[in-house]
């Protein structure tokens, strides 16, 4: 029990489903509960939708606990749930009604060329933040997944609903729209 | 060395406190919720079965009349061998629940 906090997601949750104590959900539940905030509030961008949403992923997810098949990573899981959820409460709003729902982005100004990871990955991460606060919430949404969560193509495409290559498109446009946001907000770093 | 990554410094926020007590408690307190429930659910589900294959059995027994099995949609055709209950009555087995009540929803020893 001494060496309780070196155990993996999975050994924890492995012995909360073989003895269903108390101790194991509440060390599931404080590894996660930061993470899933931040999460909702990144996308929500509103303090009590957020919060409401904390109460009803959490819900959703331990009461789906056996469900969980380990063939992914359980952080995988967690963030699968935490932006299926969010990105559901944003589709019920009217301005993101269409969320995910065209491969139709405006490219009208955005160049097609590869923006290299590092030129995103090194931007210093206050400005970053603003930079993707600054770019459409589905962009911000693939970026995240990708380069916070470290998730595959594949779990990307399967929680926002597009083919792997839609996917790929999409965040190289992300891509492209992130940089070009950049340069707009800070031309003294460029 | 590790490459930098700025994304994993974004949007880092806690929680606040009343938020961490109430959606641990919730999830707790539903959690126990749906488990009692399938525990009662399959208390009568057993019970039920148990009531209906002791009625036919007794029918079964007494000679049930045409007009009875009629009423109850029951076939008027004797049973076949391996439709008849086990002798204890029990409806259910293992294999049966497996796909919807998992081990994880039995209540504690």
């Amino acid at each position: 029990m001494g060496n309780i906090k070196k155990l993996t997601d999975e050994e924890i949750l492995t012995l909360y489903l073989e003895k269903q104590s108390d101790t194991y959900f509440q060390m599931l539940h404080s590894r996660y509960i930061n993470k899933v905030y931040s999460k909702a509030i990144s996308l929500l961008k509103d303090e009590a939708m957020a919060e409401d949403a904390v109460q009803e992923i959490f819900l959703k997810i331990f009461l789906n606990l056996s469900k969980f098949t380990f063939r992914s990573k359980f952080s995988t899981w967690v963030y699968s749930i935490t932006y299926n959820y969010c990105i559901d409460l944003l589709r019920k709003q009217k301005k993101h009604k269409k969320l995910f729902a065209s491969d139709n982005d405006d490219l009208s100004n955005v160049k097609e060329e590869e923006v290299e990871d590092k030129a995103l990955l090194e931007i210093e991460f206050n400005k970053l933040g603003e930079v993707l606060d600054n770019i459409p919430v589905e962009d911000k949404t693939v970026l995240l997944m990708k380069y916070k969560d470290d998730m595959g193509i594949r779990d990307i495409s399967k929680i926002v609903g597009k083919s792997e290559s839609a996917i790929k498109m999409k965040i190289k446009r992300a891509k492209a729209k992130a940089q070009k946001t950049y340069k707009k907000l800070f031309p003294s770093e460029y | 060395m590790e490459d930098q990554n700025n994304f994993k410094k974004v949007y880092e926020k806690e929680a606040p406190e009343k938020l961490r007590e109430h959606s641990l408690k919730n999830a707790q307190g539903s959690v126990k919720t749906v488990r009692s429930f399938f525990d009662v659910l399959d208390l009568y589900i057993s019970k039920f079965f148990g009531a209906i294959i002791h009625t036919f059995k007794d029918n079964s027994n007494s000679g049930i009349s045409a007009n009875n099995g009629l009423a109850f949609g029951i076939s008027q055709e004797a049973p076949d061998e391996e439709d008849k209950a086990e002798p204890d009555g029990k409806f259910l087995d293992e294999s049966d629940t497996e796909d919807w009540y998992s081990d994880s929803d039995a209540p504690k020893e």
